[in-house]
């Protein structure tokens, strides 16, 4: 007898918390008509940055590409000709590409750049219908402008 | 390692030995070696950079200082002899210490440019600091500036702020390769890599010294910028391209080739290689290589498909089966098992003994060769030689590695005689020399037989080389080096002749009086030269060629007969080959990059090459294009257990006969009239062969062909160096630029093989050394 009072007991509490609840504010958004504002650091997909005189970052050392934990990122470096002077020195990323379907969003890549080009910005609508587009490739990654992904083009690294 | 270096070095372990003690292990070390390589015996580590352990020790960079007890100061290990009861402390805090102080200063003005430099990755300097560095400096002042990117040639590339002036390169090249090919310049934080003259570098192994230098100071054009270590996928393969078949390792990049590195291997070519091998590799990645099969429709040669040519070929077979008008020439390029294949498709399923890998070399008959290429010792031995005769070969330019193992050698104490048609690269550092013209060959042998023979004590070797050998005098020449031999037993002789893998192809039967493994044929067929003399003369059915060029090697107009009136002719290459644009069916194949099998090299040593990259979509290689053209005539080709049994032994024992019969044909010397000169054939590294020609990086270092002759020779003809000349032979003529140099004997003519813009073969098919010719004004 008194096991099952003590049963019972324990039950109405759970639905006093369901109760409780339903008179709260909704925890969850209704995506996608609404969204969240995400902090100034959460790490969403990468960007390729610019210095403020238009020239890319990236030197094609691929550091990114070897710290990268899940192996999301390819590099192909090339040399800078005084014809085509991509990046600062001598050698620029011809191609870049970084998976996004392996990518953990660690951020390690971004920590290990020595010249700050590549960040982990905060878009994290990442879906496709098929593999081959969520490898982002070497123009989806860049950014037009310098700023444009809002990381200060001024900034040291 | 061969029996006789081990007995070397247990001699010198029986020599006196020292006991000290490392990090409190007692070591004991044979006198005269250094506290670094007592170390190195206990396995423990110490950094480096200046020292390399094939050259003395220098003491330049301080990297390696460890504490000894009772001095007053941390020394340099890897120059610090080792003493009796010596107590070393490579762990101590004042070794630490000191090391860390040199990583600092080294970085002082060492850029750290790592994540733009191509040693980032695989750099001493890098793992140094890593492992021995504080992490920290305390100069925050500005570093030197200098230049960023000189380039040296087309292989070199020179970053100044980077070098650590350890002088590993210019030591190499004083050293190792004797050719000076970079000098430190100015000093202190100055200090910066140039050449002797300030002109390109002048050098055939300038990859040794990227691959030694400790920083990125010396990296590669070609590799330049395109990859990191840990992108590529590295296989160990052997190049193929001389007879040295140095071991090698090939690093590719997404299924495409990036670089080459050397592969140690103290019998054969220790730790070094040959720019050719470093950078000629890049033909296989050229665009111009045959992607299909070509088929020759209303006179044009068209895209065909696998299926058709090789039916058409079957059919061919079926037609001209037990011809005698049907041949097999070349080889050289493909492996043991391929030209066994070869052969046994061409003497079992066509049945025709006309098999011949040997297009353009010399081709003298079995009695006229007398001893065919090989070497008595093994190449990790020339190091440890006492006395060596250099008998026209021009070893720089045909078997590269040789040389460097022979200047090892001299370094050690080696004598060297040097006798030949002209100077070579090697003249300057002989301690004898004898330059005379073809055909004085027996004066010559006879004066050394007086002068120098009896002074040799000790091993000793003799190296003959293509200037005697491709005489008609070969014969009688050998059987001199026989009765050498028999007077001095510690004499070696080592026949250099050849290139590629024509040992391979001669020991799988490609030969038309040599079967598989050496055997004799069943039926003797024709050599190439004859048979390509045969079909200029009357109709022949059939010529099958793979990697080979025999259009280039026979004068144009009797190619031109050949061509006609032969009715059917197939070509397996790479590349759109002379030969090949004038075939019937042209079929593509693969490069020893992108095989597996055996390759042979001088000494006899059976070697294995294997796929670092797939092969090209729609490439097969001649191994199956053989099998497959089989099968459509019921055949299966497979290898011999027996021939496989052969391959398995280390190196195919080189038996030289005690004596020689005389036979008297054939050696007679043609007499010299008037005006004639004696021609001499030389070959060169860097050539306008077809393979050359598609590596972009060593085309650059292709000289310009010339012929020349000596000044006298000159002034008697009224000629002068640059004139345009025409050399005349009995069977053809051949228009050069003349160049006038002391470095070629009297009499003589010194005409390059391998430069279609001047073919010598052009002055007729079985072409010797001492042929006589004419050279005037053209
Ligand atoms: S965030 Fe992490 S997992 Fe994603 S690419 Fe960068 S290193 Fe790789
Ligand atoms: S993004 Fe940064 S770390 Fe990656 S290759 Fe470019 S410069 Fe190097
Ligand atoms: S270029 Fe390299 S090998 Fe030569 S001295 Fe400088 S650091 Fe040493
Ligand atoms: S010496 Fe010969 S085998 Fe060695 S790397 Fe040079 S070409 Fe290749
Ligand atoms: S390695 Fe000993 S001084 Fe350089």
């Amino acid at each position: 007898m008194k096991l099952q009072i003590g049963k019972f007991m324990s039950m109405l509490r759970g639905l006093l918390i369901v109760l409780k609840y339903a008179f709260k504010r909704p925890v969850t958004l209704r995506y996608p008509e609404k969204k969240r504002d995400l902090p100034e650091r959460s790490k969403g997909r990468h960007h390729l940055t610019k210095w403020a005189d238009g020239l890319e970052r990236c030197v094609g050392c691929e550091l990114c590409a070897i710290v990268c934990p899940s192996q999301a990122i390819y590099v192909k470096p090339a040399e800078n000709t005084p014809d085509n002077q991509v990046s600062k020195g001598e050698r620029y990323a011809a191609d870049y590409q970084v998976n996004m379907l392996r990518c953990i969003f660690c951020g390690y890549c971004e920590e290990a750049c020595p010249t700050g080009a590549v960040v982990l910005g905060n878009d994290y609508e990442l879906a496709g219908y098929d593999r081959q587009s969520l490898i982002y490739t070497k123009g989806m990654l860049t950014e037009e402008k310098p700023g444009e992904s809002g990381f200060d083009p001024n900034r040291e690294i | 390692m061969s029996t006789e270096t081990k007995n070397k070095q247990s001699e010198n372990i029986k020599q006196e030995m020292i006991n000290l003690t490392i990090d409190g292990q007692v070591v004991s070390t044979p006198k005269g070696s250094t506290v670094y390589q007592a170390a190195q015996q206990l396995g423990i580590d110490i950094p480096i950079f200046c020292y390399q352990d094939r050259m003395p020790a220098l003491g330049a960079c301080r990297m390696c200082l460890v504490e000894v007890e009772k001095m007053p100061k941390l020394a340099a290990s890897c120059s610090q002899g080792a003493m009796e009861g010596m107590v070393v402390h490579t762990k101590s805090k004042k070794a630490e210490d000191g090391r860390k102080s040199i990583i600092e200063f080294l970085l002082i003005n060492h850029p750290l440019d790592c994540p733009i430099c191509d040693k980032g990755g695989e750099c001493p300097l890098q793992d140094n600091t890593l492992d021995y560095g504080s992490g920290i400096s305390r100069f925050v002042e500005d570093k030197r500036k200098l230049e960023k990117k000189t380039a040296l040639g087309p292989l070199l590339i020179v970053d100044q702020e980077r070098c650590i002036a350890c002088a590993r390169c210019t030591r190499f090249g004083e050293i190792v390769a004797g050719d000076d090919a970079l000098k430190l310049k100015d000093r202190g934080f100055r200090t910066e890599i140039g050449t002797p003259n300030d002109q390109p570098v002048e050098s055939k192994f300038i990859g040794n010294t990227i691959q030694m230098c400790p920083v990125g100071a010396l990296t590669s054009q070609v590799y330049r910028f395109r990859a990191r270590p840990w992108d590529n996928d590295t296989v160990e393969s052997t190049c193929t391209l001389c007879a040295v078949g140095c071991n090698m390792k090939v690093d590719t990049r997404d299924n495409e080739i990036l670089r080459v590195r050397s592969v140690e291997n103290r019998d054969v070519n220790d730790i070094w290689m040959c720019d050719k091998g470093f950078f000629g590799y890049e033909h296989v990645n050229d665009d111009n290589r045959i992607k299909t099969p070509l088929i020759r429709r209303n006179g044009e040669l068209v895209p065909a498909g696998w299926e058709e040519v090789l039916e058409l070929i079957a059919n061919k077979f079926k037609e001209v089966k037990a011809s005698p008008k049907v041949g097999a020439l070349g080889g050289s390029p493909l492996t043991v098992e391929e030209n066994y294949f070869f052969q046994k498709l061409f003497r079992e399923v066509v049945e025709s003994p006309n098999v011949d890998a040997r297009v353009g070399l010399s081709q003298q008959d079995k009695d006229q060769e007398a001893i065919p290429a090989g070497t008595e010792i093994s190449l990790g031995e020339i190091e440890s030689l006492d006395n060596v005769l250099v008998l026209g070969s021009d070893l720089t330019e045909t078997f590269p590695v040789i040389w460097l193992r022979l200047k090892q050698g001299m370094n050690n104490g080696a004598k060297v005689v040097v006798t030949g048609h002209h100077q070579t690269e090697v003249s300057p550092h002989s301690n004898k020399e004898i330059i005379h013209a073809p055909g004085e060959e027996f004066a010559v042998l006879d004066q050394l037989e007086k002068e120098v023979l009896p002074t040799l004590k000790g091993k000793s070797a003799l190296f003959i080389g293509e200037q005697y050998l491709k005489s008609t005098s070969r014969r009688k020449i050998l059987s001199t080096l026989l009765k050498w031999k028999k007077q001095n037993p510690e004499l070696s002789l080592n026949i250099l002749e050849g290139t590629g893998n024509d040992l391979g192809a001669r020991f799988a039967g490609m030969h038309p009086a040599i079967g598989p493994a050496g055997s004799d044929a069943k039926q003797t067929g024709l050599s190439s030269s004859d048979m390509l003399i045969q079909a200029s003369k009357e109709p022949w059915d059939l010529f099958y060629v793979a990697g080979a060029n025999p259009a280039a090697k026979v004068p144009a107009p009797l190619w031109d007969q050949i061509r006609e009136k032969t009715k059917f002719l197939v070509v397996q290459d790479l590349f759109l080959t002379k030969t090949a644009e004038e075939a019937d069916v042209v079929l593509p194949t693969l490069s020893f990059i992108e095989k597996g099998g055996h390759v042979i090299n001088i000494e006899g040593r059976i070697q294995e090459i294997r796929a670092a990259k797939s092969a090209p979509e729609g490439l097969l290689s001649d191994a199956e294009i053989f099998t497959l053209i089989a099968q459509r005539l019921g055949t299966t080709l497979i290898l011999d257990k027996e021939f496989s049994e052969h391959l398995k032994v280390e190196r195919l024992p080189f038996k030289v006969p005690t004596q020689l019969e005389e036979i008297s044909a054939s050696t007679q010397l043609e007499e010299i009239k008037g005006e004639q000169l004696r021609l001499s054939l030389s070959q060169k590294l860097f050539d306008h062969g077809t393979r050359v020609q598609y590596s972009p990086a060593i085309e650059q270092l292709v000289k310009e062909p010339t012929i020349s002759i000596h000044p006298e020779e000159a002034i008697n003809r009224l000629l002068k160096e640059g004139d345009l000349v025409v050399v005349e032979s009995e069977q053809g003529t051949l228009k050069g630029t003349l160049k006038v140099t002391e470095a070629v004997a009297k009499a003589t003519v010194v005409i390059p093989e391998g430069f279609p813009e001047l073919s010598v073969a052009q002055l007729g098919m079985k072409l010797s050394n001492a042929t006589a010719v004419i050279v005037k004004k053209g």
